[in-house]
């Protein structure tokens, strides 16, 4: 059984929620309400306090409020404003910056501990070093052919999600380009299969299911150099009001147009043949517009971009077989366009 | 009673002839822009001097629609991208809407993809954190921008006298749709819940200052005659809508009462009260603020789900109906809480999951059948 099963069962179940949600939410809030993971394996401490950000969706703010609820815990809220037009204006930045500062107050209220600014410009600088390391590692599915199993990437990113403030993550992020860059000099590779086809993955990963997602692409040679979601936490700034920039600046909220050129512009680094474009039961956001931002993208690019259903995390949203045959057919179509090496 | 009967029938042809009410103000030379969910600032297109139409999507498939969203989307918002690339809004300046959820974000750029410069989208951007000095000016900030795209597209100026003028008479509709809904809710042999839903939409449609002349005069008709209630099933409806005929027509049919309603389209619409002793577009950011107890809004204590059984206690109504519209993320989220605040209060529950597109409703049918008996 799928280690998550137990808990959006429990969600959907015991707790009441709609299947239709996005799974992130309903396994968090069953694990809130369980407090220990059906698997054995190991438990998270439950939170003192939850600090939202609705810049990726605004499930984060309902799912949020609900935790708090639940825990009876106190939710600080950073409201991002989705932006319909290409650049962050300049009241987004002056909100977000106001939430940010009124953060620090509610932070210090919770703990009991007082703010410590040098600290904080620490944190920042190792973060924005971490982002751009991340950034750089990431990069290297750019060579052709690429160094890097790009499926790879969708491991290394826990850190720059999770850890982007510890000098860990940037010893890491070191040590990771420095195996990429010997992989390049010595004309080596992590990707053990020709690579007939570069590829894009757009959209959040199929996490229950990344052997099945990769395997087919893996017997039909087709790496994956270029995505959005992974690099995505590589957030760089070097002052405040760019940091507040930098979060109101992740794919989700964004607009459609700034969208297309941010998969463009990483489809074009990565020399891809071709897309894949998950449509994710669970992410509203992500999926809303990503027929439109396929056409787009497949149109400038003048590569096929092919769409297959799935989920990020309830494993009863996706086929293996439907995956599988989304991606011969996208396999064909690059071979009879003369796309791929 | 007669008379009740007439003015009934008005709002009924009007609710069920948009098209009709849109060649009306296109034929009187006016601009005429739609304006989607929720809570939009409809007071700025009536001070432009164009007439606020609603766009709340309808009954139907969606098919071309299905070329930007995947299935799993709002019935609302698929059909109403659906009505725009199929034309049938056609003769709107524009469309305003705001991005209250994770579809309307998506929707918003749909828009601008499918229907683009034919029907110009009017984007209101909203700040969540709303009891702050921040969110205020945000918001002030943004109403000002949203301000001008609705002057280009209603070919119209919007000044501070003109402003107040438009947010006096929106203030006087709200209080007499508050108002309306209350006396529906005590007269139910009078006004059925399928002709309360009519005068309801039928302000979608109308001029302000039309419709409120005549809800006035339907109030007014109503208050002087006794109650009706006794023998209904008097209900909440919560939600976000409720005009699926299908289910509307079950509820008279079985003999249910809507005394108060906590629908998105309805009474959530109507709480806003805006203040008049202030600059207008500070006073529309106010009352944006000071909204509450609401799904679609930040609600770190939940203030909605008290409200939908503080409502239910003082309306006196049996029991309380979720009409949940399929793939609303922000009432799934609130669904499961509503229902066992209802629960732990006594409050007889029901939900039925709901949506534009779906074409039969017998199981809703049995459930409320079953429902009714409880009540």
């Amino acid at each position: 059984m799928p280690p998550t099963l137990p808990l959006l069962e429990h969600a959907e179940g015991d707790l009441g929620y709609s299947s239709d949600l996005c799974a992130y939410a309903r396994i968090s809030l069953a694990y809130a309400d369980v407090g220990a993971c059906p698997n054995g394996e190991r438990d998270m401490p439950l939170p003192d306090f939850v600090l939202c950000c609705n810049n990726i969706c605004n499930c984060m703010m309902k799912w949020y409020e609900n935790l708090g609820k639940h825990l009876g815990i106190p939710v600080i809220m950073i409201d991002v404003p989705y932006s319909n037009d290409y650049d962050i204006d300049e009241k987004r930045i002056a909100y977000v910056g106001a939430q940010f500062r009124a953060a620090i107050k509610q932070l210090e209220e919770i703990t009991g501990k007082t703010w410590d600014e040098d600290k904080f410009q620490e944190v920042c600088r190792r973060s924005s070093e971490c982002g751009r390391l991340w950034l750089e590692a990431a990069s290297y599915t750019n060579y052709k052919p690429s160094p890097v199993n790009g499926f790879e990437l969708f491991n290394h990113m826990a850190v720059a999600t999770v850890a982007r403030g510890r000098e860990e993550s940037v010893d890491a992020f070191r040590m990771l380009i420095d195996d990429y860059r010997s992989f390049v000099a010595n004309n080596e590779s992590n990707w053990h299969a020709p690579e007939n086809h570069r590829i894009m993955f757009e959209g959040i990963a199929c996490w229950p299911y990344l052997r099945a997602t990769l395997t087919p692409l893996k017997e039909a040679g087709v790496n994956t150099t270029a995505m959005v979601y992974g690099p995505a936490f590589g957030l760089t700034y070097r002052t405040f009001d760019e940091m507040v920039e930098a979060y109101c600046s992740v794919p989700n909220a964004v607009n459609l147009e700034r969208s297309v050129e941010l998969r463009k512009q990483v489809g074009a680094a990565g020399k891809i043949d071709g897309g894949l474009v998950h449509i994710n039961r669970s992410c509203k956001m992500w999926s809303g517009f990503a027929p439109e931002l396929a056409r787009r993208v497949s149109a400038d690019l003048g590569v096929p971009m092919i769409t297959f259903d799935g989920d990020q995390a309830d494993p009863r949203n996706f086929s293996e077989a439907q995956y599988q045959t989304r991606v011969e057919g996208l396999v064909e179509i690059m071979e009879s366009t003369g796309k791929g090496a | 009673m007669a008379a009740i009967e007439t003015m009934l029938a008005t709002f009924e042809h009007v609710a069920t002839n948009p098209h009709e009410q849109l060649k009306e103000h296109l034929d009187a030379g006016k601009r005429v822009i739609g304006v989607g969910p929720y809570y939009a600032p409809e007071e700025l297109v009536h001070a432009a001097g164009a007439v606020p139409f609603g766009v709340w999507g309808c009954s139907g498939t969606a098919n071309e629609a299905r070329k930007y969203f995947p299935p799993f989307y709002c019935s609302l918002c698929q059909m109403t991208l659906e009505m725009g690339l199929t034309g049938k809004l056609a003769g709107l300046s524009g469309y305003m809407t705001t991005a209250l959820c994770d579809t309307q974000r998506a929707a918003s750029q749909n828009w601008r993809a499918g229907v683009g410069n034919a029907i110009p989208l009017i984007y209101v951007s909203q700040p969540q954190n709303r009891a702050t000095e921040f969110g205020r000016a945000y918001a002030v900030e943004s109403y000002r921008q949203v301000a001008h795209e609705i002057e280009e597209c209603a070919h119209g100026i919007i000044d501070d006298e003109g402003l107040a003028a438009s947010i006096k008479l929106y203030n006087e509709w709200r209080a007499a749709m508050r108002q309306f809904v209350k006396l529906a809710g005590t007269h139910p042999a009078e006004v059925g819940v399928q002709a309360r839903l009519a005068v309801i939409n039928a302000g979608y449609y109308m001029e302000k200052a039309d419709h409120l002349a005549l809800v006035n005069e339907l109030n007014a008709a109503l208050a002087a005659l006794p109650e009706s209630a006794e023998g209904f099933k008097r209900v909440v409806l919560s939600g976000i809508f409720e005009d699926i005929p299908a289910i509307t027509g079950m509820l008279d049919e079985l003999g249910y009462a809507v005394v108060a309603d906590d629908l998105a389209k309805e009474s959530r619409s109507f709480a806003m009260v805006v203040p008049e002793d202030e600059p207008p577009f500070e006073a529309l950011a106010d009352a944006w603020c000071a909204l509450e107890g609401d799904s679609l809004l930040y609600d770190p204590e939940k203030a909605h789900v008290k409200k939908v059984v503080d409502l239910a206690r003082e309306s006196g109504a049996a029991g309380v109906i979720l009409l949940l519209a399929k793939f609303c993320d922000p009432e799934e989220f609130d669904a499961p809480l509503v229902k066992a605040a209802c629960r732990e209060a006594g409050i007889p529950f029901l939900q039925i999951e709901i949506d534009q597109s779906t074409e039969t409703y017998e199981q809703a049918r049995t459930q409320l059948e079953a429902f009714g008996g409880l009540l």
